[in-house]
């Protein structure tokens, strides 16, 4: 059975329990969809049924045999390391030195790309095979943690030992390798770099090793053994307090597309800042577009007819109303930018979609602010001479217009570029 | 996945994967998609596909659309974060597609969807996990 879930609505947990005791042998593969960041944001599809949650799944039967193959993306890093002694899941020396200590002086000789992978998360290579060395004969294991009291690593395995006499330990399924290794992500931009911790970005395994971790970090052993203990009868007092309640009522999978509260809120919302961002952004950038490119010009050449206009413009609301209207529609932008960054994450901010965005709307910000700190006041103060002075002609007067005429040129070459750059990010 | 030593049945899989930012060209619904369809011969019983969509349409609503509408019947998809992974490349942080397809006489394929409130009482009830393990879109 090939199966593929939403890592924040499917508890596959469960779903391969049931299919471990009702399905015996059966061969899962499968995994968590990535591409969304928070719930909603993923896409599955079976024919034409789309949904936002739960996992789809074929089941194949018939003339069919299946060799599974796990791979986990890893590359190797530093040498390979001797587990000597371990306690269940906890690696306890490595190379007969504190696992936590020998683990942190490979990591700290690591040089250039190296040192660099380690960025993509960490995990534990096991040996697969004798005589491990390369790609393909080590298990990647998730590190979930570190006790740097005991100078313990924990690894989401579990190691027997093989002799206790020696007390050198093996991995359980693995032939006498002793070894693992360091190995992190391959992927850039998913991981993220925490000491000696794996971390996953996104899906099951992220949230699935975080509540461990916290309990590792417990110096006293028996106290994390105790606080298990009560969480688990705490779990058992829920369930039966749950198995008195009413049953709750099913929630039936949504098979429309767009059919999901939360992305139809999310949809409204983008529908109201798009159109209030593209709106007030053609009001923005046309009146600033018509002054520097007509008005301007005819202010320059002292017109009647720009002198007339430049009267009215001053005068009237037009100043704070401009001003007014560039800054909803950089906040719109602003917030637009905001719901795809926290949705696709520094994967679509680096991309050349990302970058275009973000640098038209630093160039319309820094537009925005250039326009209320030096152009509006610049324009009250020229509505205010207008009324002694019609025609500009005292020196005060016409040093005002030119820094306002200067500062108007400024401003639209900034919009324009930043109109460009948004006019063609999406499809650079 | 391999055939079942024996006489030969026919059994196809082959794979392709397109860079196309356009989604429904990429998953075959132009004319140049079409030329990134797996070749297996005949019709295809099954369609695993990964996919990372252009970044604009990575709304579920946007990709969903246009994935129903380029989706060959039969067929699975899901989508991923950072990479996506062919035969015989791996492209990262750029939208891609990649498809696994298959014809596979003799075999029975069963696709199912999942929903996460009903897995709790079918890991007790032998009855409910029948009932879920042949979940069909739609109402139960």
């Amino acid at each position: 059975m090939v199966m593929i879930g939403d890592p924040f609505t499917l508890d596959a947990e469960r779903c391969l329990s049931a299919f471990h005791r009702h399905a015996p042998g059966l061969r899962i593969v499968g995994g968590m969809a990535s591409a969304g960041v928070r719930p909603g944001a993923n896409a599955l599809i079976l024919n034409d049924w789309i949904a936002a949650e739960g996992g789809v799944a074929v089941a194949l039967a018939g003339n069919l045999r299946a060799d599974v193959v796990v791979s986990q993306g890893c590359r190797p890093v530093g040498p390979s390391l001797e587990v000597t002694r371990s306690e269940g899941n906890l690696v306890v020396e490595l190379d007969g030195q504190p696992a936590l200590e020998r683990a942190e002086q490979v990591l700290q000789s690591l040089q250039g790309k190296e040192r660099e992978r380690l960025k993509h998360g960490l995990y534990v290579g096991r040996p697969a095979r004798p005589g491990a060395s390369g790609q393909g004969d080590y298990l990647i294991r998730n590190l979930l943690g570190a006790d740097r009291d005991r100078g313990v690593l924990a690894i989401g395995d579990q190691l027997s030992v093989r002799a206790s006499g020696s007390g050198s330990t093996s991995a359980t399924p693995a032939p006498p390798g002793r070894t693992s290794r360091c190995c992190c992500r391959r992927s850039r931009s998913t991981a993220r770099r925490a000491a000696c911790c794996c971390s996953r970005a996104t899906g099951a395994a992220g949230r699935s090793t975080a509540p461990r971790r916290r309990h590792l970090d417990r110096p006293d052993r028996a106290q994390w053994a105790d606080s298990r203990r009560r969480h688990v009868v705490r779990r058992r007092d829920r369930s039966a307090r749950r198995s008195q309640l009413p049953p709750r009522p099913r929630r039936e999978p949504r098979d429309r597309p767009g059919g999901y509260p939360g992305d139809a809120l999310v949809n409204v919302e983008i529908v109201i800042l798009r159109l209030l961002h593209v709106v007030l952004g053609i009001f923005w950038g046309g009146s600033v577009f018509f002054i520097v490119s007509f008005l301007v010009p005819a202010i320059r050449k002292r017109t009647p007819e720009g002198l007339a206009m430049l009267r009215h413009i001053a005068r009237g609301p037009f100043p704070r109303m401009i001003a007014i209207v560039g800054i909803v529609t950089v906040l719109a932008g602003v917030r637009l930018y905001w719901i795809d960054a926290s949705l696709y994450g520094r994967t679509w901010m680096r991309s050349p979609v990302g970058f275009s965005f973000g640098l038209g709307g630093l160039m319309a910000l820094i537009a925005v602010v250039h326009g209320a700190i030096v152009l509006g006041p610049s324009a009250i103060a020229l509505g205010k001479m207008s009324a002694q002075d019609p025609d500009f002609e005292s020196p005060e007067a016409r040093g005002a217009m030119t820094k306002w005429a200067g500062g108007m040129a400024w401003g639209g070459r900034l919009l324009g570029l930043a109109v460009l750059l948004m006019a063609i990010a999406r499809y650079v | 996945m391999s055939r079942e030593p024996g006489p030969p049945v026919g059994m196809r899989w082959a794979s392709a994967q397109s860079l196309f930012t356009d989604s429904a060209a990429a998953a075959g619904g132009g004319r140049r998609g079409r030329a990134h369809r797996p070749r297996t011969g005949g019709p295809i019983d099954l369609a695993l596909r990964v996919l990372r969509a252009h970044p604009r349409r990575r709304r579920a609503r946007d990709r969903g659309d246009v994935e129903a509408r380029a989706l060959p019947p039969g067929a699975w998809s899901a989508p991923a974060r950072t990479a996506v992974i062919s035969g015989a490349h791996e492209v990262e942080s750029a939208p891609a597609l990649s498809v696994i397809a298959a014809r596979l006489p003799g075999v029975q394929v069963h696709p199912f969807i999942m929903v996460n409130e009903m897995w709790a009482e079918a890991i007790e009830d032998p009855l409910e996990f029948g009932r879920l393990a042949r979940r069909r879109p739609g109402p139960s």
